[in-house]
């Protein structure tokens, strides 16, 4: 019963497992092998896994959800978005809200003929939110949904881009209940959507200076 | 009521208990190189940038490997920030490259280099290229300049221990170049050419005096 007490206390913990978080903690020293919570998940290689970057309503550079195209690149902050799929990752590529032509150096974004101020600038799922999103014409925090709005993909509970079937999403590791497009893009949100499968999320991103 | 209280915390504490039996939360994805290295040969750290020569060479040694048959991946990792969302492999290169494995090798084998301040991490290559890179010396620091540096000298080194030197690209040490080696070899036929063609003029101008003198 004690045991049983004791580890009722630490279950969440994994009962007595060491369970490294992405901020905290060292990987224990076992040689050779991966800790048992580092576990990757590839990519999806099909073609519903290479979503373009550019929607048609940002190559015409218009408006999106109060958010307009400019020439002004202030970045307030960035968030970390992870999606899944059928338990393979969904990259989110480079040059979302980038309006054509842009110049590309490798996998990176450097800049277009002008930038909405929710965009990505490489393929690693950081989202940059611009200072025009936060403090414009409709000042607050952005959603998700303008973000997806943006990409030109769908985003609903039932719906992920192209793929069809409950969405679940998490916020620093937390489920969100909510539909997943009233996500708030906060300062360093590290949110994860999933559809077709679960993938344990993660609780936090380390985010590069100046975001 | 207390033996409710009983039963409910005996169902509580089975519920937890299995729960715990699931394998602890799995951190997949969120790496940036992983994202990277999909469509690049090369991931390089986020600050401070590395020097464009540099990226110049890594890039085109690379591409020189991969078109001699060995299509190797090079993640470059200075800092925590480098790993997103497992900050915790940070100098760990080879935890490193055996996590960064599982994620971008498909059906294939994908050779994988890691280069961290402390060494290096390596995966889908052999025993001995494993041992050749091991005993290359460490980055000279965690500059992300060093760190391209010590990946050009063992990108060579894996290169050629597994059957495919990479040519052609400047800077690289201990890379033949072919196209030197051309001109080299040109030079030297010129100059055989030339010794020859001004051996035999010599010998023909010297028998036709001696033939002028024997008629005299």
């Amino acid at each position: 019963m004690a045991g049983l007490l004791s580890c009722l206390t630490t279950a969440l913990a994994g009962c007595g497992a060491s369970a490294p978080t992405a901020t905290s903690g060292q990987v224990p020293a076992a040689s050779g092998q991966l800790p048992a919570d580092y576990r990757p998940v590839p990519a999806g290689r099909s073609a519903a896994y290479r979503l373009p970057a550019v929607s048609p309503a940002v190559a015409r550079r218009a408006a999106i959800s109060g958010l307009r195209c400019t020439n002004v690149t202030g970045v307030s902050y960035g968030i970390h978005l992870e999606l899944y799929a059928h338990r393979l990752v969904l990259p989110v590529p480079a040059g979302i809200g980038v309006a054509p032509p842009q110049r590309r150096a490798g996998a990176y974004v450097r800049s277009g003929a002008c930038t909405y101020p929710l965009r990505t600038s490489e393929p690693t799922g950081v989202v940059i939110v611009g200072r025009a999103a936060v403090s414009g014409a409709r000042p607050g925090v952005p959603s998700l949904g303008t973000l997806f709005a943006v990409w030109g993909q769908p985003l609903s509970s039932s719906r992920l881009a192209g793929f069809r079937g409950t969405v679940r999403a998490f916020v620093q590791g937390r489920s969100w209940r909510d539909p997943p497009a009233r996500i708030p893009l906060t300062r360093h949100a590290e949110i994860v959507l999933e559809v077709g499968g679960a993938v344990p999320p993660h609780p936090a991103y380390l985010f590069p200076a100046g975001l | 009521m207390a033996r409710f209280l009983l039963a409910a915390l005996l169902a509580l504490l089975v519920a937890l208990s299995s729960a715990a039996l699931v394998p602890a939360a799995a951190l997949a994805d969120g790496d940036p190189a992983s994202d990277v290295l999909l469509g690049e040969n090369v991931f390089y750290p986020y600050s401070p940038n590395t020097g464009p020569a540099l990226q110049k060479t890594l890039n085109a040694e690379t591409a020189a490997a991969k078109r001699a048959g060995f299509p190797l991946k090079v993640a470059l990792i200075a800092s925590p920030v480098d790993l997103g969302v497992i900050p915790d492999l940070f100098g760990k290169p080879q935890r490193y490259a055996d996590f960064l494995d599982q994620e971008i090798s498909f059906q294939g084998t994908q050779p994988l280099l890691v280069v961290m301040w402390n060494g290096y991490g390596v995966a889908g290559i052999g025993a001995g290229a494993k041992a050749a890179v091991a005993a290359l010396p460490k980055p000279a620091s965690k500059q992300p300049d060093d760190l391209a540096r010590a990946a050009i000298t063992a990108v060579a080194k894996l290169a050629k221990q597994t059957g495919h030197p990479v040519r052609d690209v400047p800077g690289v040490p201990g890379a033949s170049s072919s196209s030197n080696s051309t001109v080299v070899i040109i030079a030297v036929l010129v100059a055989a050419a030339l010794a020859t063609a001004g051996g035999l003029a010599l010998v023909t101008v010297r028998r036709r005096r001696a033939g002028a003198e024997a008629v005299r």
